[in-house]
């Protein structure tokens, strides 16, 4: 079976030889080209059930919910739509287009559509019965009768967004009652990016003085036990070894990892500097 | 049908929301669960839907939400297109900035407005102040409210529960030892033409010019405002130092099952084994949240370790009141999810549970810098100190140093939300450090319109530090200057060297021109850069500069920078 495709031309190519170049290039083998403008007017049909792929070039070239119906109905199924704009992704929905994969296929479930956009949504509520073959492939036939119906005027207008925000500020939102807090829920707060009441430059302090612990517990041969007599190498708690998470605020070894006494430190995941 | 609908940004909402379905699920409750644009035309069929809406930007929902939420803002939906939903909304937010939790304010006005009926009490949480409690409480008080539980819970709160996404090594099919480049996703693919440091060397701050070259059938025309999505990989030497302490190494070059609903908002590398799922797609560099220990707890056997003390700490991590520890444990030190497990060494991590337990490495968007033919992005590093010893980088930044020139990545571009304004008007654009990277874009754009149609004039307040450090694109701008028939002027703020200044304080030096631009002659106005104070001081000082000469009262010139904002004459972009 040869694999036909179909490359949707924007008009404006048609004026730079070079675009024109471009936009064939890549495509399979003797691929057919239309142009937009003449697929929109109705000077050049679309064959149904015909096309492996579709091409729009260039890509994101925004199209009508009209020449989406004309696509999908030209394609075989499980045939594949390339280069639809983002932004479109309802209108690909809304035409019985399904993602597979990151790109807009149609899916395998044969329906049997005719006329118009608006037409095409009520036979589909027909064979509605027919089963999914595939994952997914019902709920999209779904999706095209909620979202068609909506998307009759899809150049809409938005309500004011901002506009909510009057009404909602009379809704209250729920307080966590002070006496259900832990006793250590306190308010834990970390400096904000521009910080300027200086809790960033304590932080900074902190970790410059950990980082002269480490240095002074790194300079002493470690091959040796921990020796807690020895200074810069406390440990009353016995817990150095273990880790960070279970080391004292004031431990030399905060920031290092855990090692088994008598072992030498390695800083093994990646590099120091 | 129960909808568990999130907004995430940074994954924080996705998190919450990968809790509270585990929550249902422990009575008995089984609910899908996505983001908004991905759940939001299930709207109208589903029973009940749970919504958990984080705020970014400037009081705005997500991405991952904004598709639906531009249907749900249609003026012709009636009032009662939700009205067989039953809906509890949840939001996560920041009291540091002025629009606070803003989106899910907004989401359920509107949820409202379309008939749909509240059950149960609204939230909000901050970010600053313990959120993970305010979660806690409020799905407590949710659940005993929902309609649909079994007043006896299947699962006692102790036992592990099966993973959400369970994940299958398949160790009979061959094994896909790919070379580096063989990893793609069914996206569009780009040469790397160039990476390099356009910041003296003694520069504190590493920032890069990354080219990409586009492949021809995947062209697509940029504009001003536009951006691209880059996808980081993790180190591999970290991948691989994770293989080895779980002991995976064996089984890392099998492709791995995945539930398809797990893919819903990415798209997978080709070929998916257990090591380029690691390296693309999971976050192991993140900083691990109490969610996490909830379901490490149980991979640490008590007997494994001395007196049983990792389990017990991890248990301590994974409750309220070990939150305090765990924050300077984790978040203090900005330590990792890798580091945690390499820590805690008596982690034994069954495979099927990796989705459970670390959270997906998601893309990156930086703005595009340039109008063609390549995509130019201009790229702080982000690497710096904590106490701990290793240094910290960004997983992107990390991913940026280790980019060959040469090498085939995948990336797609987001298109601008704006309308660009028409040529004739002329534009004031404030960007301060990296925020200059959509200017340079607009300049490019504006310089080659005016080959065609001559543009209005083009003025940008730079800040940076140094003349002779980070002022990286002084030769560029300075040959455009020199091109007399360009309406160009460039305002530098050094905040270093002498006269020290910020971009608001050149702002305010230039105040009377930039009025009369603005006022009298329409300009567009960009603000573009790093959130927190200057956005702030900025907007005073436009306030300040309207209102003088006795043009207007501070009140109207507030009012009328806000119209502007309106009608997008006012374009801020801080991240």
């Amino acid at each position: 079976m040869t694999v036909s495709s179909l490359i949707l031309l924007h008009p404006s190519l048609a004026q730079s030889e070079r675009a024109l170049e471009a936009a064939l290039g890549g495509k399979p083998a003797g691929s057919s080209r239309q142009m937009l403008d003449r697929v929109q007017d109705g000077t050049a049909e679309l064959l149904v059930d015909m096309y492996e792929s579709v091409y729009l070039e260039p890509s994101n070239t925004h199209i009508t919910g009209d020449i989406f119906d004309k696509i999908f109905r030209s394609l075989r199924n499980g045939g594949t739509l390339h280069g639809c704009a983002q932004e479109q992704m309802l209108d690909a929905i809304a035409a019985g287009f399904l993602l597979d994969g990151g790109v807009w296929k149609k899916p395998e479930v044969s329906v049997s559509v005719s006329g118009t956009g608006s037409a095409a949504a009520v036979s589909l509520k027909r064979s509605l019965g027919s089963k999914a073959n595939k994952f997914g492939v019902a709920k999209a036939a779904e999706r095209k009768i909620v979202i068609a119906d909506e998307l009759n005027d899809f150049a809409d207008d938005l309500i004011d967004e901002d506009s909510l925000i009057e009404e909602s500020q009379l809704l209250a939102a729920i307080k966590i009652p002070e006496k259900c807090r832990p006793d250590t829920g306190r308010k834990r707060r970390k400096p904000c990016k521009d910080c300027t009441c200086g809790l960033k430059e304590l932080e900074e302090q902190a970790a410059e003085k950990a980082r002269a612990r480490q240095a002074v517990v790194l300079a002493v041969d470690d091959t040796a036990e921990i020796d807690f007599t020895q200074p810069g190498k406390s440990g009353s708690c016995g817990s150095c070894a273990l880790g960070d998470a279970f080391r004292c605020d004031g431990c030399p070894y905060l920031g290092l990892p855990p090692f088994k006494p008598g072992e030498t430190i390695s800083i093994s995941i990646g590099d120091d500097l | 049908m129960i909808l568990i609908v999130y907004g995430s940004e940074t994954g924080n909402s996705a998190d919450l929301a990968m809790q509270l379905d585990r929550k249902l699920r422990r009575n008995g409750i089984r609910c899908k669960l996505g983001s908004l644009d991905h759940l939001g035309p299930d709207l109208k069929s589903a029973s009940i839907a749970i919504f958990i809406i984080s705020t970014t930007g400037q009081g705005v929902l997500p991405r991952n939400c904004r598709q639906f939420w531009s249907h749900l803002l249609r003026k012709s939906l009636p009032g009662d297109y939700l009205a067989n939903l039953k809906f509890a909304s949840f939001g996560l937010g920041d009291s540091s900035y002025i629009k606070y939790n803003y989106a899910v304010k907004k989401l359920h006005a509107r949820l409202l407005q379309l008939g749909a009926h509240q059950f149960g009490d609204r939230a909000e949480a901050d970010e600053q102040d313990n959120p993970q409690m305010t979660f806690e409480y409020w799905a407590e008080s949710l659940l005993e409210c929902m309609p649909c539980i079994d007043p006896k819970p299947r699962h006692s709160s102790d036992s592990l529960l099966a993973p959400r996404y369970p994940l299958t090594v398949c160790t009979d099919k061959p094994r896909r030892l790919a070379p580096d480049a063989a990893y793609s996703r069914p996206l569009p693919v780009a040469t790397v033409c160039a990476n390099k440091r356009i910041t003296d060397p003694t520069h504190f701050q590493d920032v890069r010019l990354i080219s990409l070259e586009q492949q021809s059938t995947d062209h697509t025309t940029v504009q001003p405002g536009d951006s691209c999505t880059i996808y980081p990989e993790n180190d591999p030497a970290l991948v691989q130092t994770l293989l080895d302490l779980q002991h995976w190494s064996d089984i890392a070059d099998y492709p791995v099952d995945i539930d398809p609903e797990y893919w819903h908002d990415t798209q997978p590398v080709r070929p998916l084994t257990l090591r380029s799922l690691i390296a693309h797609h999971l976050d192991i560099m993140s900083i691990p949240r109490q969610s996490f220990f909830e379901v490490a707890k149980y991979f640490s056997d008590p007997k494994d370790s001395e007196d049983g003390r990792e389990r017990e700490k991890l248990e301590d991590f994974s409750s309220i009141e070990g939150q305090d520890e765990l924050h300077n444990y984790a978040n203090r030190p900005r330590r990792s999810i890798l580091e945690t497990i390499s820590e805690f060494s008596s982690l034994k991590i069954p495979v099927e549970y990796l989705l459970e337990l670390i959270p997906p490495l998601r893309p990156r968007l930086f703005s595009i810098s340039s109008i063609g033919p390549h995509l130019e992005l201009i790229v702080g590093l982000v690497k710096y100190r904590t106490i701990l010893r290793r240094v910290r980088k960004g997983v992107c930044s990390d991913y940026f140093t280790r980019l060959q020139v040469g090498t085939k990545i995948n990336y797609s571009i987001v298109k601008s939300p704006f309308r660009l304004p028409s040529p004739e008007k002329p534009i004031v654009m404030i960007a301060p450090g990296t925020g200059v990277a959509p200017m340079r874009c607009l300049i490019q754009y504006r310089f080659h319109l005016n080959d065609t149609v001559p543009v209005g004039e083009n003025v940008i307040i730079f800040g940076c530090r140094y003349h002779d450090k980070d002022y990286f694109l002084k030769d560029e701008w300075n040959r455009l200057l020199e091109h007399k028939n360009f309406p160009f002027k460039v305002v530098t703020a050094f905040s270093r060297e002498e006269p020290k200044q910020y971009v608001q304080n050149a702002l305010h030096m230039h105040g009377d021109r930039i009025a009369e631009l603005i006022l009298d002659q329409n300009a567009s106005v960009y603000l573009c850069g790093s959130s927190g104070a200057m956005p702030r001081q900025v907007r005073d000082t436009l306030v300040e500069i309207f209102s003088r000469n006795d043009r207007m009262t501070h009140e109207e010139a507030s009012e009328y920078l806000y119209k502007m904002e309106r009608m997008s004459r006012y374009i801020q972009d801080t991240w």
